[in-house]
């Protein structure tokens, strides 16, 4: 039952919201304090007058060069009247400018008036006083009419004259000498042509647009490939047999070496095919026969999928699946390979040398071959992930008929050894990561932490079954959830304190590297091998409890992993990326886009999933009722609905990356941002201001651009 | 002959949408299902092909336990259970003939649907099932370019290319007119009479499951309230039904 609220109770929730806001304005007016805003600085002269020239100087970008010269007109001028005569004036040739002294002597100190007549319009001039002895000084001119531009130089007016007084220098000892006050006029001749700053502003900004064009293009197949395992609606009602998903654990190491050791070889081997290089026939034969195989295995389309036979040719074509996906890309590589070296053959018969053709081929070769040498130099690790994959899925295959029917206490021994298993190496991989930094230490405690809390439910679970969703109370939820936690709890500190993490995190003492041996068999860290021993107990106990026959949310575990770990990266700037990047492959163009591509993936993989989120479900429910298994639907029913909105959002990001890798050079990660960097520490603004306006008419052109795509696709 | 047993669906929200339901639905039958939203229709159609799990009851059909099927199986059984939607649920962007090639995933390698792959013989099915609804000159046209009567006979075409014994028909002609409601009802009726498909509709109008349907099942809050031959409805049992303001429609 509701009952309106008293009036005392009215008073105090009004009394508790003014006292709430009274608070934040304290909190907000701090602001004020610690960001350091201030009326003085912004009026103290020298800094209005930095920022007046600084601003000046960026709006009056060097953008066009012309090439110059200086004419010199002079007249001659004695330092003192009483001695001698005055200096004979100079006859110029008919209709040239004469510049003219009045008087043409004086004592220093005095003002003298100079004119000349019939100069170049609006060209920039200055004077000098040369001495007798051939030193010239810059002069200052008092009471002209020309505008001054600069110091001590002046632009010439529209009736091409210039006159005004000029100060006599006080240079002791020079009476009676003969001195000439110079007036340099600097006449521009020929046209104007960019200038040099202007060319390199281009060639950067061609560098900029090619770096984000790259972060993008790289980001995109990685981000697709994330952003299924990130959409709720997809993942959520993945869930696997309990027994199933700890097996899967229990063999993806296995998986892992045996792809690495045997699928190495059929990559290494079509790796040789296609890039043409000298290979030995025997593995030839076997690759051959197992795509006959394959073909043959999948003549036929429609199985009963009931039948031992069946199952068996289902489990030989995955394995056929696996040798055949391994040797393409294997093969792929080597091609990328044979066509770089082919390429550049190619192009270096090409005359004239270095002409436009060549250059392409050479610079697609260098493509392909880059991208050949990834699939070489990350041969093994591909081999182990496609077998890691893949294997899991077969012995579950084999195992799936036992795993489906144990009952009572083999249930419970064999989810103690799957548990145990799964959960050794569940720890062993962390701990094994763990051993690189001092933070990093922090994860085997979070496993432990979740291991504890699985065997603390499994346990409560089993002596107290947990009633029907449907009947669950808040006090039992909130119990069982209670007890939970302090099992994660307890078996996380445990862990802490087992593993001895706390030296690690305020000494930054990483785990030592002694060895100790399992079993005789292999050899790991003790580190590694304690935190296993952590991983089987409370796997074996979680997985005794609960048995296999559970259900599993694999799914939601793989949606929060995959969703974590794209928002923590999305919440480190691409610039302190850049950081990172640049130590690691120095300063230039590939280290920002390195850092751009990490950054994209996050943040596509974010902002495409969030579309797979909002898709039509219509479309996926009728797939599913045709018995299309769970790949088919997404490829039938999702994939369709996404390519819109993903290439409006690649759009957006491209976008976005050329805005970013602007800026990313400031940190040494190439592009037009390191020459604004230098331009700016230089004080060259004049230049800076060429990059600035550079920067606005790309970003505004591609933001235009983008926009219009975008709407053509949403 | 699907046998329905004392098949109760209680949601995690706790609302009882099924309430012990007990069926027995001989193989032929065209099967009307009327009652009010939230009356139970569609939580009951989607309980035979599985898309929802019962939470007690058995649901058996030609001697399997669809109930205690497990993820694989209940893929082989879906293959032979066609389903049409109120909302047609077709893949809106992609061609006719791709939807409709889709009712074949069940049966088709995996490995193929990567390459977007069905047999010759699947496409001249396809083709064949299409010019059975009429709409064949739509084949390559996209999902969405086609009217509503006309995107729910390409869901019909879907679901034959299960080469189906049981059709489960979740409010087929909810979205639609008078005039195309009756012409998708007569392709159900044709599969029905011509093919022996087996066919199970949920309806709102009682007008609709009069003409077509061989026998009503009538669900009120959960419940099974009625269950007999379309004439048996009077007017008494129409206000059991739908309650006592509730006055019939016709739809012609």
């Amino acid at each position: 039952m509701l009952t309106p609220p008293t009036d005392s109770r009215k008073a105090l929730r009004r009394l508790l919201i003014i006292i709430a806001i009274s608070v934040g304005f304290l909190i907000y007016s701090y602001g004020w304090t610690i960001t350091d805003i201030d009326l003085a600085k912004p009026q103290e002269p020298s800094r209005q007058e930095g920022v007046t020239r600084a601003l000046q100087e960026l709006l009056s970008p060097n953008l066009f060069d012309q090439d110059t010269e200086t004419d010199i007109f002079g007249a001659e001028f004695r330092i003192g009247c009483e001695t001698g005569d005055l200096p004979a004036v100079a006859s110029a040739e008919a209709g040239q400018p004469m510049l003219t002294l009045e008087p043409a002597c004086g004592e220093p100190g005095d003002r003298v008036f100079f004119s000349i007549n019939g100069l170049p319009v609006n060209s920039r001039s200055g004077l000098r006083w040369v001495t007798a002895s051939g030193e010239g000084r810059p002069r200052d001119v008092f009471e002209t009419r020309e505008a001054s531009r600069g110091r001590n130089q002046f632009v010439i007016r529209s009736d091409g004259s210039f006159s005004g007084y000029v100060e006599i220098p006080r240079i002791v000892g020079t009476s009676g000498e003969v001195h000439r006050l110079e007036l340099g006029v600097v006449v521009p001749i020929g046209s104007p042509y960019p200038s040099p700053t202007l060319s390199e502003v281009i060639r950067r900004m061609i560098e900029t647009i090619f770096m984000a064009l790259m972060a993008t293009t790289i980001s995109i197949p990685i981000s697709v490939g994330i952003s299924f395992f990130a959409a709720y609606n997809l993942m959520r009602p993945i869930k696997m047999q309990l027994g199933s998903a700890m097996l899967w654990l229990a063999v993806v190491p296995f998986g892992y070496l045996l792809g690495a050791w045997l699928l190495t070889e059929v990559m290494r081997f079509t790796f040789n095919i296609g890039s043409f290089h000298a290979f030995n026939a025997t593995p030839a034969v076997i690759s051959l026969g197992v795509l006959v195989g394959v073909t043959a295995a999948t003549r036929a389309t429609s199985l009963q999928p009931d039948t031992g036979l069946a199952r068996l040719r289902q489990i030989a074509t995955r394995l056929a699946a696996m040798v055949v996906v391994a040797a393409v890309i294997g093969l792929v590589g080597g091609f990328g390979i044979a066509g770089h070296d082919g390429l550049g053959d190619l192009a270096s018969r090409i005359e004239p040398q270095g002409n436009l053709l060549s250059g392409i081929l050479n610079s697609v070769g260098r493509m392909i071959g880059i991208l050949g040498g990834i699939v070489e130099l990350a041969t093994p690790m591909i081999a182990g992930v496609i077998a890691a994959l893949m294997l899991p899925g077969l012995v579950n295959e084999l195992a799936k008929p036992i795993l489906r029917t144990v009952t009572g206490a083999v249930d419970h021994a064999i989810g103690a050894v799957l548990g145990g298993i799964s959960g050794a190496f569940a720890m062993g991989a962390v701990a094994a990561v763990a051993m690189g930094a001092a933070l990093l230490g922090l994860l085997p405690v979070l496993v432990g932490a979740l291991l504890g809390r699985a065997a603390v439910t499994g346990i409560v679970n089993h002596f107290f079954p947990p009633p029907p969703v449907f009947l669950v109370t808040h006090t039992g939820r909130m119990v069982r959830s209670l007890v939970s936690l302090a099992g994660a709890l307890i078996s996380g500190y445990a862990t802490f304190r087992i593993l001895s993490v706390g030296r690690t995190l305020i000494d930054g003492t990483l785990p030592p590297v002694e060895n100790g041996s399992l079993l005789g068999l292999v050899t790991l860290p003790t580190y590694v091998l304690t935190a296993m021993t952590i991983g089987l107990v409370l796997g074996g106990v979680a997985g005794g409890f609960s048995g296999v026959r559970g259900s599993f949310a694999i799914g939601d575990l793989l949606y929060g992993f995959t969703r974590n770990i794209l928002n923590a990266l999305r919440s480190i700037e691409p610039l302190i990326m850049a950081l990172i990047f640049v130590v690691w492959v120095g300063i230039g163009p590939f280290a920002g886009v390195l850092a751009l591509t990490l950054h994209s993936i996050a943040s596509l993989g974010k902002l495409y999933s969030e579309q797979i989120e909002t898709i039509d479900n219509g479309p996926i429910e009728a797939l599913q009722s045709t018995g299309a298994n769970h790949l088919q639907t997404v490829i039938y029913a999702v994939v369709p609905q996404i390519v819109p909105p993903y290439i409006a959002f690649t759009m957006y990001r491209w976008d976005i990356n050329v805005r970013m890798s602007t800026i990313i050079g400031f940190v040494g990660g190439g592009g037009i941002g390191l020459l604004l960097n230098q331009y700016i520490n230089l004080l060259r603004y004049n230049d800076a201001g060429v990059a600035v306006l550079a920067i606005a008419l790309v970003v505004s052109v591609l933001d235009y651009l983008s926009a219009a795509i975008r709407e053509r696709y949403t | 002959m699907l046998i329905i047993e004392n098949l109760t669906k209680i949601y995690d929200n706790g609302f009882k949408a099924l309430d012990n339901i007990n069926l027995e639905i001989p193989d032929g039958q065209f099967v009307s299902i009327i009652g009010l939203s939230g009356s139970g229709k569609s939580t009951l159609l989607r309980c035979i092909n599985r898309l929802i799990r019962p939470t007690h009851g058995r649901i058996i059909w030609n001697d399997t336990d669809i109930t205690a099927a497990n993820e694989e199986d209940v893929r082989a059984i879906r293959r032979r259970i066609g389903m049409i939607f109120q909302q047609f649920n077709l893949v809106k962007r992609s061609s006719v003939i791709t939807n409709v090639l889709q009712g074949r995933l069940g049966y088709t390698n995996p490995l193929f649907s990567f390459l977007n792959y069905f047999p010759r013989s699947d496409r001249d099915e396809a083709l064949a099932n299409l010019e059975r609804v009429g709409i064949k000159e739509q084949a390559y046209k996209r999902a969405s370019a086609l009217s509503g009567g006309q995107q729910q006979r390409v869901g019909i075409a879907r679901a034959l290319m299960q080469r189906p014994e049981l059709m489960l028909a979740d409010e087929p002609v909810a979205s639609l007119d008078p005039a195309t409601s009756h012409s998708v009802m007569k392709y159900l009726e044709i599969l029905n009479s011509e093919d022996g498909i087996t066919v199970l509709c949920s309806l709102h109008f009682l007008s609709l499951a009069r003409t077509y349907s061989d026998r009503v099942i009538a669900l009120k809050d959960g419940k099974l309230m009625f269950d007999g031959g379309p004439q048996e409805i009077d007017n008494a049992r129409f206000k059991q039904i739908y309650g006592e303001d509730a006055v019939e429609v016709q739809i012609n």
